[in-house]
């Protein structure tokens, strides 16, 4: 019996038209298969076509009526040790107050103060000439350096000694000193002079009152001794705990100075009293080198303001812009911030049956006529702006919802209408948080000059948010609504 | 009684894969249509008849044929041939132009028609199984818009995309020599998406999406019937068809989310459940046969969607009426030789109300349709191919028209089973 299967076999190899047709027909229907599955995959064109028959079922509006509160808050404790350029000075500021900046700094002995020895290996006698301190100014200043300013140094009789485990001083740190100053001296700052060769310009103060020529001689008696506290490096800072470079009570201008081995020194003129060179002026310096044992200390007495911030004293509490002319602060070294408070954001939870926040921008403007492009310019860097709680920490910095880095603000000049110029920053992310869990009346935001810097700088800005005004701080939001 | 099993199950797989590639295709939010006007009741109402009857407008009520799964009107069934078993996959390619006012758009669309096997099971009963798309849904609209009170854009994104499939399960039984009746079981089943996409233009990382699904699944029946007498030269064929209004279970499931990249929530979320009507049909048709090459006829269809609801809500569905007829003449005498002899040779055309009212103007489909038949060598199968010229819609009061071109192949295989050989 032939299989029924050998049989078709042998059917169709016969019939070689039949085989032919079979393999044309399974090809047409395979390539018409492959065409329908390949070209039905992907993505449409976009098309604009029938847009009106398709129902809309949102709606996309930008919301920026929101009450936003502002207050002022002072922070604590900044460091403000080991910075390479020291702010030192006093300026009025018509709303800060008299705001000044004394530096304390320890002298480096370096090697020692060793003198030059003779033949027979014995000190050469020397003789005291004069005892000097030279500073170098770095560009930064704020206030009018055309107005004269005084300036005194004094011993420090304290240690400087680190507290708690810390590892740096706060701008509220102070050390017991002499009363009586080791020098005096008025001044117009010029942090931009250069001297004739083109070298920086160096600030050299005499230090040549009493107190101050008896250290001088002192210390050279010490040297011709060659006792331990001129060559001992601890010995010699029990001896002399360091100096304070204290700001006189005349509205100057804060200045920086640079820190450093070579940049800021006690340097003590000497000539030696035997020998060849008689006529030759040694010198000695004892520099301030850049270390956290170097701090400034800021104070501003804000008696005499309209706005009286001193009535903020902990950092946890803050003072209200309604209290201060509508007026919210922000400074460097004192360490003032501006918080920010939207109380009604959680309202657009009930437009519609629900909704999304595409972009919410926080915009403050700096108040008009309280700052200039000279003497009280803004802030050079952008600010940092934190999530905070009711105790004022810094929780949290804004991030940008991308790339999850922190992010901050963008001042955005307008070149035709400069007092239209305002600062802003994306705070979606944050407003969107509180739009789902919820607002805690603690959940704020807190504008400050960048962490790092707060401890070492002048700079200060007052931002407007008087409810009445086209300038008060806003929340601009795009908020899809849907029906 | 010996089969041959080796070609048919290959071809069985063959069938199975399409079936799978067919509901894979389609549940994946592939689309087979790119109108707007999908956006609608359940959808684009796909045509899903055999290639013989899209070739002459749509007119299946009264026809049949031995080698033809006529699913339309599963009375048909019943005059398949003995000894056949029909293997059938249809494919559609839609070309179309798209006008609004001065607007004009151009779109591609392809979609398989049908998967469907079928075979006499006894002299007087046939059964055949399918599986066809029963609605599509696809467009995608991009708007770039003013946020309302900033001079700032954001860009909206309309996008539907899936549609219903069915599974239909027929029958046909020959009743009397001149009555057969037939009926088909069908479960309907798909994802119906449509989303709305909201996000700025510039300098936004959060995108809003309102994401809305209707899940259905459900069984429902239709019935048909065939009267065949002579009158004359003439063979007549009435056709009926009837289908009640029955309740789909359906999930509708909504979700607003507002995300940056993986940051972000779910705003709103919301699942009913609920059904959709499928409405209560009923079609006739008539077709006159004259000898054995000439076959004409015409259909008339209506579907009462005005009186079904959604999850107990009325819609602004109208009744659909369509209207078709056609002609087909086999030019194979029995005695042909020449290839082009061997065809058979279709036209019709059609008017479909449809079941779209746009602000009290309805979009109707009109359209007329040429196509062959191909035998394959030895009566191992027949190539049907059709092309529809047709018009959807208006440009009147800003509305769209699309003016299409529509290709569709459907192959038919025919295996010999249960022949029995006997050899010694």
């Amino acid at each position: 019996m032939i299989l029924v299967h050998d049989l078709s076999l042998i059917y169709m190899i016969s019939n070689p038209l039949l085989l032919r047709m079979r393999k044309i027909n399974s090809i047409v229907f395979l390539s018409l298969l492959a065409f329908l599955s390949s070209c039905n995959s992907g993505v449409f064109e976009e098309h604009e076509i029938g847009d009106n028959l398709i129902d809309q079922s949102t709606e996309v509006l930008l919301i920026d009526t929101f009450t936003i509160h502002s207050s002022t808050v002072k922070l604590d404790s900044i460091a403000t040790s080991g910075a390479k350029n020291i702010l030192f000075g006093q300026y009025n500021d018509e709303f800060l107050g008299k705001v000044s900046s004394d530096f304390y700094g320890i002298l480096d002995i370096g090697d020692g103060f060793n003198l030059a020895k003779n033949n027979e290996n014995v000190i050469i006698p020397v003789e005291f000439d004069s005892l000097i301190f030279i500073t170098y100014y770095d560009k930064r200043y704020y206030g009018d350096t055309l107005q004269e300013q005084s300036l005194s140094i004094h011993r420090i009789q304290e240690e400087l000694e680190f507290v708690d485990g810390s590892s740096s001083f706060y701008g509220h740190n102070t050390f017991d000193f002499d009363a009586e100053p080791l020098a005096e001296i008025n001044f117009k700052a010029r942090p931009n002079k250069k001297r004739d060769n083109g070298d920086q310009y160096n600030f050299r103060i005499p230090m040549d009152t009493e107190l101050g020529t008896e250290l001088g001689e002192e210390i050279l008696q010490l040297a011709m001794r060659a006792s331990d506290t001129t060559s001992n490096s601890q010995q010699w800072n029990d001896y002399f705990k360091g100096i304070v470079l204290k700001a006189g009570d005349k509205n100057g201008a804060m200045v920086s100075f640079q820190t450093g081995d070579t940049l800021m020194k006690m340097r003590v003129y000497y000539s030696a009293l035997e020998g060849e060179n008689t006529e030759e002026a040694l010198h000695k310096d004892f520099p301030v080198r850049t270390s956290n044992l170097n701090f400034s200390n800021y104070k501003s007495d804000k008696t005499a303001t309209p706005q009286d911030l001193g009535r903020i004293v902990e950092e946890t509490e803050d003072l209200s812009s309604e209290e201060t002319d509508n007026l919210a602060f922000i400074q460097g070294g004192i360490g003032y911030l501006t918080k920010v408070r939207i109380p009604y954001v959680e309202e657009l939870n009930t437009l519609g049956l629900t909704g999304g926040i595409l972009k919410a921008e926080l915009i403050f403007y700096p108040k008009d006529e309280s700052y200039d492009d000279e003497i009280f310019r803004l802030p050079s860097s952008s600010f940092n702006v934190f999530v905070t709680d009711d105790k004022n920490q810094r929780l949290q910095q804004i991030m940008s919802p991308s790339t999850n880095a922190p992010i901050n603000s963008v001042y955005n000049f307008n070149s035709e209408n400069k007092d239209e110029s305002f600062y802003s920053i994306e705070v979606t992310s944050f407003i969107n948080s509180l739009l789902l869990q919820g607002q805690d009346f603690d959940d704020a935001l807190l504008i400050s000059l960048p962490l790092g810097e707060l401890g070492n700088s002048m700079e200060r800005m007052v931002i407007e948010n008087d409810k009445d005004s086209d300038f008060r701080i806003r929340l601009r939001t795009t908020y899809v609504v849907q029906k | 009684m010996n089969i041959n099993p080796f070609y048919s199950t290959k071809k069985f797989i063959a069938l199975i894969g399409f079936g799978l590639l067919f509901i894979a295709t389609t549940t994946s939010a592939q689309n087979s249509t790119s109108s707007p006007y999908s956006y609608y009741g359940v959808g684009e109402l796909m045509e899903n008849g055999s290639g013989n009857s899209i070739s002459m407008g749509g007119t299946s009520l009264a026809y049949r044929g031995g080698g033809v799964l006529n699913i339309n009107n599963p009375a048909s069934l019943a005059h398949v041939d003995s000894l056949k078993f029909i293997f059938n996959v249809g494919m559609a390619a839609k070309f179309t132009n798209m006008n609004q006012g001065q607007k004009k758009d151009f779109f591609n669309d392809y979609n398989l028609t049908k998967v469907a096997f079928g075979f006499k099971v006894s002299p007087r009963y046939s059964t055949a199984f399918s599986v066809s798309p029963y609605s599509s849904l696809g467009y995608d609209i991009t708007k770039r818009e003013l946020v309302n009170g900033d001079t700032d854009y954001m860009i909206r994104s309309l996008k539907g995309s899936g549609g219903l499939n069915q599974l239909t399960w027929s029958n046909g039984v020959k009743v009397t020599k001149n009555l057969s009746l037939g009926v088909n079981g069908i479960y309907v089943f798909g994802n119906n998406t449509r989303s709305e996409v909201i996000n700025l233009e510039s300098g936004s990382d959060y995108v809003y999406r309102n994401n809305s699904e209707l899940i259905s699944q459900g069984l429902y029946f239709n019935l048909g019937a065939q009267y065949e007498m002579n009158v004359g030269k003439y063979v007549l064929n009435l056709g009926a068809k009837y289908q009640p209004k029955i309740g789909v279970s359906a999930k509708q499931k909504i979700e607003v989310t507002n995300f940056s990249g993986s940051a972000g929530a779910v705003r709103h979320e919301d699942e009913d459940r609920g059904a959709f009507d499928v409405p209560e049909s009923y079609g006739l048709g008539f077709g006159m046969n004259k000898g054995k090459q000439f076959w004409l006829g015409a259909d008339y269809m209506h579907e009462k969607w005005s009186d079904t609801q959604i999850f107990d809500e009325d819609n602004d569905l109208s009744d659909r009426d369509k209207f078709s007829f056609g002609m087909e003449y086999n030019a194979n005498d029995g005695y042909a030789r020449k290839f082009l002899k061997k065809m058979t040779y279709r036209l019709g055309g059609f008017y479909d109300t449809g079941y779209i009212k746009f602000e009290s103007e309805k979009i109707s489909t009109m359209g007329v349709s040429f196509g062959v038949g191909i035998p394959m060598a030895r009566q191992t199968g027949m190539i049907n191919l059709a092309v529809e010229f047709g018009m959807t819609g208006t440009t009147d009061n800003n509305l769209v028209r699309e003016d299409f071109t529509r290709i569709t192949v459907d192959i038919n295989l025919f295996e010999r089973w249960f022949v029995k050989r006997k050899y010694r």
